[in-house]
């Protein structure tokens, strides 16, 4: 085993992935050439905190985008809500000049207003998309991923391997 | 002659629609064992990264595979592996997409009961045991849906 086979290697090495004798000849050589070591230990740190991200951003899925959208169009419903509110405050007296004006006001807001963007992520297909209509189980957690729509259904089973 | 054309293309959707009620749709069931460590199988590969997304494992391995073709309105039953049995009761298609009733059986005891509207030709999961990091392995369920 060699550095430049270590350098091929350490990708499948530190995902584990290579057959044990492989496995034990980089660890082995490793072991004994700083060089490599350092390589090694770096790229499984990487790799950790790549996990770490990812597991975060699944965590997190994809309403980041949707908040602020909702929170957008609901100031924007709001804003018409209080001009509405103002003209039936006013005395009768005033309320057609105002009714002219909060109208103008009104139509130059909504010119004013960007078009309506394309629907959120949850309109498009997605190849894996599915729907669930209905679920019942004991100690179920649903997921899924945004960018195919794959969805899983996990059951917590205390021994949830082949073996039961 | 534009008559002629109306009923023969009636008469082509109408045959079209009668050959995928009898056809039905074909179920794939496809048991993964997902551990901490070890290589992955090949066959897997191109699902790997999305595993990982979803589950937290790194390595998955097919332990067990099935495909069926089911008739609608049928429940068809699948082995699982750990004493386990799948059961997919397809109902019906709507905006491309398959409705099916999905058990998940322990013994006699269900673990899940569902019913999903699943992308034509896509993939749903279901998964038993422990997330990641806190127990070594699961088994993860890939059910394939595809009517014809």
């Amino acid at each position: 085993m060699t550095c430049a086979d270590v350098e091929r290697l350490v990708d499948a090495f530190a995902d584990a992935e290579l057959p044990a004798p492989t496995l034990l000849a980089v660890a082995r050589h490793a072991a004994g050439c700083s060089t490599c070591d350092e390589s090694v230990r770096g790229l499984q740190e990487l790799h950790e905190s790549v996990t770490r991200v990812v597991r975060a951003e699944v965590d997190a899925l994809d309403l980041a985008d949707v908040w602020p959208a909702v929170a957008a169009a609901a100031d924007r419903v709001d804003a018409r809500r209080s001009w509405s509110r103002r003209a039936r405050a006013v005395p009768a007296a005033a309320a057609g000049a105002l009714a002219v004006a909060a109208a103008a006001v009104f139509w130059l807001q909504s010119a004013r207003v960007a078009p309506p963007r394309d629907p959120t992520p949850a309109h498009r297909t997605l190849s894996n998309q599915a729907f669930i209509d209905r679920l019942a189980g004991k100690d179920l957690r649903l997921r899924r991923e945004p960018r195919s729509g794959t969805t899983i259904i996990w059951v917590n089973a205390t021994s949830g391997g082949l073996a039961r | 002659m534009n008559r002629a054309a109306v009923a023969l293309g009636m008469m082509g959707a109408a045959l079209s629609i009668a050959a995928a009620v009898a056809l039905g749709m074909e179920v794939q069931v496809v048991s993964v064992r997902a551990a901490e460590r070890g290589p992955s199988d090949a066959e897997l590969q191109p699902l790997r990264g999305r595993l990982r997304r979803l589950v937290g494992y790194r390595s998955f391995r097919v332990v067990q595979q099935e495909r069926r073709q089911c008739s609608w309105r049928n429940t068809e039953e699948f082995r699982i592996p750990g004493g386990r049995s799948l059961r997919v009761l397809p109902k019906g298609m709507q905006d491309e997409a398959v409705m099916m009733q999905v058990r998940l059986l322990d013994g006699r005891r269900r673990l899940v009961d569902t019913d999903v509207r699943l992308r034509n030709r896509g993939t749903m999961l279901l998964g038993v045991g422990r997330q990641a990091g806190r127990a070594d392995g699961a088994l993860i369920i890939m059910l394939k849906a595809e009517a014809q």
